[in-house]
C-alpha cells in the first residue's frame, strides 16, 4: 500500500459575503472534497475555470485556510492553527501558471532562484551559487542566465527559472498551476519532459492542476475532475478508456476534439 | 470561388531604423464556403499575416505583394476603403474576448452599434436584427440587456461573433478565438463559427496555435515557421503525412494518451527571432537539398 | 514624444545641478560673510562689487542668496525625509495588511487631506513655535498623506502577485517580502512623487518664511528675503526679483525632473 503524502478530508471554502447588512448564501469556491495523492505520483485536478480547482490547491499549500474538514500534508495538520507556512515551506512548493508574474522584475534569475537559501539561511553567498548553477544545469538554463533579468528570457526560460526557484530546497511535493497552459507546444513539450525527468531523479510527487485535456492524459498518473467546487470522480489514466465515468467526466472528455 | 488572394506577400518591420522581414513570400487563396487554417508558433507570423490583410500593421511596415479581395487589391486602398471592408466585407476575431467588449455598455448596444455600420438595415428594424443574431449564435433574448461581466467566457466570444456576423461579412479572420476558452466550449464554439460561416457562403481563416483545433475545423492548412509557410494543403494529408521536418515536429510535439511513460518529442530548432532571421542558415528554412541532409528520417515517412 | 520628455528632463536636472553646485560652494565661500553690514552700500543696485546688488542693510544679495540654498535643499531634504518615513510606514501597513487597519489608518489619512497642506503647517507652527526644525517639522506632516497614498497603492498592487506568494511560500518573513519584493517594484512611481515633493516643499518654506512664520534670522531663506525686499518694490525691484527667481528656478527644476520622470515610466510601459 503506497503512502498518501496529501490528505484532503471533506473540505470546503465559501466565499460568502456576510456583512452587518446582508446575508448571501455563502458560494462555496470548494464543497465537501475528499482526496489522497499518493508519495511518488503525479496527480491531476482538471475542472473548467471557476470550478475551484485553483482555491483547493491553494489550501493544499497553506495560503488559503479551508472553512470546514482537515487537510493534512507530510504529517503536518495544515488546518492546525499552529503550523505556519515556513514549517512546510521546504517540503511543498508551488509553480504558477503565468510565467510573467512569477519572477520579481527587479532581481536576477540567479537571486529569483536563490532566494530561499536566502531566507533560510543556508550556506555562504559561494554555496548558495554553486547550488543554484548546479540546479540551472538540471533545467537546462546556461550559466550565463545568472545575471540576467526577466524581461531579458522567453516564456519558456521563465517557466525554467520558476521551476529551478521552487525546487532549490529539495521539496518532496510540487504544486503545478495551470504550468504549461500559456506555453508554445514546443516549449510545453520540453517543460513537460522536464517535469517527469525531474520527477524521478528528485523523487517527487507532483499535483498538476491544468484545464488541458490533452496534457492530462498524457502527464499524470490519476486524475480528480472537479465541477463546481465538488469532486465528480478520481480516476486512473492508464485504465481511463476502459472504466466506466461519471457523466460529467464522460462529457468533458468528449469535448476533447477528435484526434 | 476564390474570395481573397494572397500573392507574393512579403512584410517587414522597422526595429531601430533597420528592416527585418517578418513575412516572406506568402501566397495562398480563401475560398468560399472552406475554413483555412493557419498553424504555427509565437514569433511563426501567423497573426501578422491576418494584420496585413486588415492593414492593421503600424505605418512604417514595408509591405509588398497583392492581397486580392474580389479582385481588387486592398493593399491600394485608401483608409476610407479600408473601414469599409473591415466592417462589412471581411470581420476579424480575437483571443480574448474580455477585451473586445466595451464593460459599461449593454451587450445589446454594442451589437446595435456594429449592425449601426450595415446601412442596408433599416433603422426601425435594427433592434429585431441584433436580437436575431443573438438568437442565432446560441444566446438568449435577455442577453440584449446584460452587461458583459455578467457572462461567462464562452458566451462573451458568442457576443463577438454576433458582432462580426452583423454587418454579413463574406469573410472572417478568426485569430486563436477558443484559446482562452475551456474544453468544453471550445468545441461548442468552433461548431458555431463554422456552422454560420456555411449558412452565409463565407470563407473562414483560421489562425490557431492549437493542431486539433486546426484538424477539426480546417479543409486546407498553411504550416508557418519564422514568416514563411513551409507546407500547406489539405488538413488530413498534412497532418497524416507532413512533408516537412517542422510540420512533423510540430506534431510529435502534442502530448497525446499514446505517447504515456516515453517522452514527448522536442522541436530541435526554435522559431528565430525577428532579429536572428537574416543571414543565418536556419535549417528549417533551407532548401530542400539540405533539409533532407538535415532531417534524413522526415523524408522516408511518407 | 520621445524627445519631449529628454528635454524635459535634461532641463530639470541642468536646472537643479546649477544651484546645488552654488549650495555646496556656499558651504566654503561666499563673496561677502552673508551677514555682513556694509552700512554705506544699502540698497545698491547690482554691480561689479555687488553683482545682485545690496539689500537694506547692506548686506550682499549674492551671499545671502547662496546662504539661503543651503536652507532651500536642507528644507527639502529633511522634510522628504520626514514625509517618505511617515508614508512609508502609514502607507506600507495599510497597504500590506488591508482589512480594518486599512480603513482606520485611510480615514485618517483621508481627514488630514482635507485640511490644505498650509493651514495644517501654521497650524503646527502656532503650536510648536517657529524656527528652522519647527517649520520642517511642519513641512514633513504636511507630506505625509501624499506619501502614503501612492505608497500604500503602490503596495496594494505589488503583494497581489504571483512572486510575492512564491516567496511566502518559501518561508519569508513580512519584512522580506517587504523589502525584497514589494519596494524595489514602488519606488518608480515614489521618486517621481519625491520630487514633485521636494519642489512644493521649498515652495511652502518659502510661504511660510514670507509670512514670518518659517526659518528666523540669522538663518537665510529665500521666501524671507522676498519678505524683506516687498517695501522696497519700487526702489530696489532686483532684489525682489533676484530672490523669487531663484525659488522659481528650484522649483521649476524638481518639476521638469518629476514629470521627464513620469513620462520616462509611462513610455516605457
Amino acid at each position: 500500500m503506497r503512502q498518501p503524502i496529501i490528505e484532503v478530508e471533506n473540505v470546503s471554502k465559501s466565499y460568502g459575503q456576510n456583512s452587518w447588512f446582508s446575508r448571501n448564501k455563502p458560494e462555496y469556491a470548494v464543497d465537501g472534497v475528499t482526496l489522497a495523492v499518493n508519495r511518488g505520483e503525479t496527480f491531476g485536478i482538471v475542472g473548467e475555470s471557476g470550478s475551484g480547482k485553483t482555491t483547493l490547491a491553494h489550501m493544499i499549500l497553506g495560503i488559503l485556510r479551508p472553512d470546514n474538514g482537515r487537510i493534512k500534508v507530510l504529517e503536518h495538520e495544515l488546518t492546525d492553527s499552529k503550523v505556519n507556512l515556513s514549517d512546510m515551506s521546504n517540503k511543498i512548493q508551488f509553480v504558477f501558471q503565468d510565467p510573467h508574474g512569477s519572477l520579481n522584475p527587479k532581481k536576477t534569475v540567479g537571486w529569483s532562484i536563490e532566494e530561499a537559501l536566502h531566507i533560510h539561511n543556508v550556506g555562504d553567498s559561494a554555496k548558495r551559487k554553486e547550488a543554484t548553477l548546479a540546479l540551472m544545469d538540471r533545467v537546462s538554463l546556461s550559466e550565463s542566465y545568472y545575471d540576467r533579468y526577466p524581461h531579458q528570457l522567453s516564456g519558456g526560460q521563465r517557466q525554467r527559472v520558476a521551476i529551478a526557484s521552487a525546487l532549490i530546497m529539495n521539496p518532496e511535493i510540487l504544486v503545478i498551476d495551470e504550468g504549461v497552459s500559456a506555453l508554445d507546444v514546443s516549449i510545453q513539450a520540453s517543460i513537460l519532459n522536464l517535469l517527469n525527468e525531474l520527477k524521478k531523479s528528485m523523487n517527487l510527487t507532483l499535483v498538476f492542476i491544468t484545464h488541458d485535456l490533452n496534457v492530462v492524459q498524457y502527464f499524470c498518473d490519476r486524475v480528480a475532475v472537479i465541477k463546481d467546487g465538488q469532486l465528480k470522480e478520481i480516476f486512473n489514466v492508464d485504465t481511463f478508456h476502459t472504466d466506466p465515468h461519471d457523466s460529467y467526466t464522460t462529457h468533458l472528455f468528449q469535448s476533447i476534439l477528435e484526434d | 470561388m476564390t474570395l481573397l488572394r494572397v500573392k507574393d506577400l512579403n512584410v517587414e518591420l522597422i526595429i531601430k531604423k533597420e528592416a527585418y522581414p517578418v513575412l516572406e513570400n506568402i501566397n495562398f487563396s480563401l475560398n468560399r464556403n472552406k475554413t483555412l487554417g493557419i498553424v504555427g508558433e509565437s514569433g511563426s507570423g501567423k497573426s501578422i499575416t491576418a494584420q496585413t490583410i486588415l492593414r492593421m500593421l503600424p505605418d512604417d511596415a514595408i509591405v509588398n505583394g497583392t492581397v486580392e479581395f474580389n479582385g481588387e487589391n486592398l493593399l491600394g486602398f485608401s483608409e476610407r476603403q479600408m473601414r469599409q471592408i473591415r466592417t462589412k466585407e471581411i470581420s476579424m476575431i480575437f483571443q480574448e474576448p474580455g477585451l473586445t467588449l466595451n464593460p459599461l455598455m449593454r451587450v445589446g448596444q454594442q451589437v446595435l452599434e456594429a449592425a449601426r455600420l450595415d446601412q442596408s438595415i433599416p433603422a426601425n428594424k435594427r433592434e429585431s436584427e441584433v436580437i436575431k443574431m443573438l438568437e442565432e449564435v446560441g444566446l438568449k433574448k435577455d442577453v440584449y440587456k446584460k452587461y458583459p461581466h455578467e457572462l461567462s467566457g464562452g458566451m462573451k466570444q458568442r457576443v463577438i461573433i454576433a458582432i462580426a456576423l452583423i454587418c454579413n461579412p463574406s469573410v472572417i479572420i478568426a485569430d486563436e478565438p477558443t484559446t482562452a476558452l475551456d474544453a468544453s466550449i471550445q468545441s461548442q464554439i468552433l461548431d458555431l463559427l463554422k456552422s454560420v460561416m456555411e449558412k452565409r457562403d463565407g470563407a473562414l481563416l483560421l489562425i490557431s496555435h492549437d493542431l486539433t483545433v486546426i484538424k477539426h475545423m480546417c479543409d486546407d492548412v498553411l504550416v508557418m515557421y519564422a514568416g514563411r509557410i513551409v507546407e500547406s494543403g489539405k488538413t488530413d494529408i498534412v497532418l497524416s503525412t507532413p512533408k516537412h521536418p517542422y510540420t512533423k515536429a510540430l506534431i510529435d510535439a502534442v502530448p497525446r494518451f499514446q505517447k504515456r511513460g516515453s517522452a514527448l518529442d522536442i522541436i530541435p530548432f526554435s522559431v528565430p527571432s525577428l532579429t536572428e532571421r537574416s543571414g543565418l542558415s536556419w535549417p528549417y528554412l533551407s532548401n530542400e537539398e539540405y533539409l533532407n541532409e538535415y532531417f534524413p528520417e522526415a523524408g522516408d515517412e511518407s | 514624444m520621445y524627445t519631449n520628455k529628454n528635454i524635459t528632463l535634461n532641463i530639470g536636472v541642468t536646472l537643479v545641478s546649477i544651484l546645488f553646485f552654488m549650495m555646496i560652494v556656499s558651504l566654503f565661500w561666499t563673496p561677502y560673510p552673508p551677514n555682513e553690514l556694509h552700512t554705506s552700500d544699502r540698497l545698491v543696485s547690482p554691480n561689479g562689487q555687488y553683482w545682485f546688488g545690496t539689500d537694506n542693510f547692506g548686506r550682499d544679495i549674492l551671499s545671502r542668496i547662496m546662504e539661503a540654498s543651503q536652507t532651500a535643499f536642507l528644507i527639502g531634504i529633511s522634510t522628504l525625509a520626514i514625509a517618505f518615513t511617515g508614508g512609508l510606514i502609514i502607507g506600507g501597513t495599510s497597504g500590506y495588511f488591508g482589512g480594518v487597519v486599512d480603513e482606520i489608518l485611510m480615514r485618517i489619512i483621508d481627514a488630514l487631506l482635507a485640511i490644505p497642506g498650509l493651514l495644517l503647517a501654521i497650524m503646527l507652527i502656532t503650536i510648536f513655535h517657529t524656527g528652522l526644525w519647527n517649520t520642517v517639522l511642519a513641512i514633513g506632516v504636511m507630506g505625509i498623506p501624499t506619501f502614503a497614498r501612492v505608497i500604500r497603492s503602490g503596495f496594494l498592487q505589488i503583494k497581489n502577485n504571483d512572486y510575492v506568494t512564491a516567496s511566502r511560500l518559501k518561508g519569508a518573513s513580512h519584512l522580506w517580502l517587504i523589502r525584497q519584493h514589494i519596494l524595489p517594484n514602488v519606488m518608480t512611481p515614489i521618486i517621481v512623487v519625491s520630487t514633485l515633493y521636494f519642489s512644493s516643499a521649498i515652495l511652502a518654506e518659502s510661504a511660510l518664511s514670507f509670512l514670518g512664520l518659517g526659518v528666523q534670522e540669522p538663518d537665510a531663506s529665500w521666501g524671507r528675503m522676498i519678505n524683506e525686499a516687498r517695501p522696497y518694490l519700487a526702489t530696489a525691484p532686483w532684489y525682489i526679483l533676484i530672490s523669487g527667481g531663484f525659488i522659481i528656478m528650484l522649483v521649476l527644476g524638481f518639476n521638469l525632473i518629476g514629470d521627464g520622470l513620469r513620462h520616462h515610466n509611462e513610455s516605457k510601459r
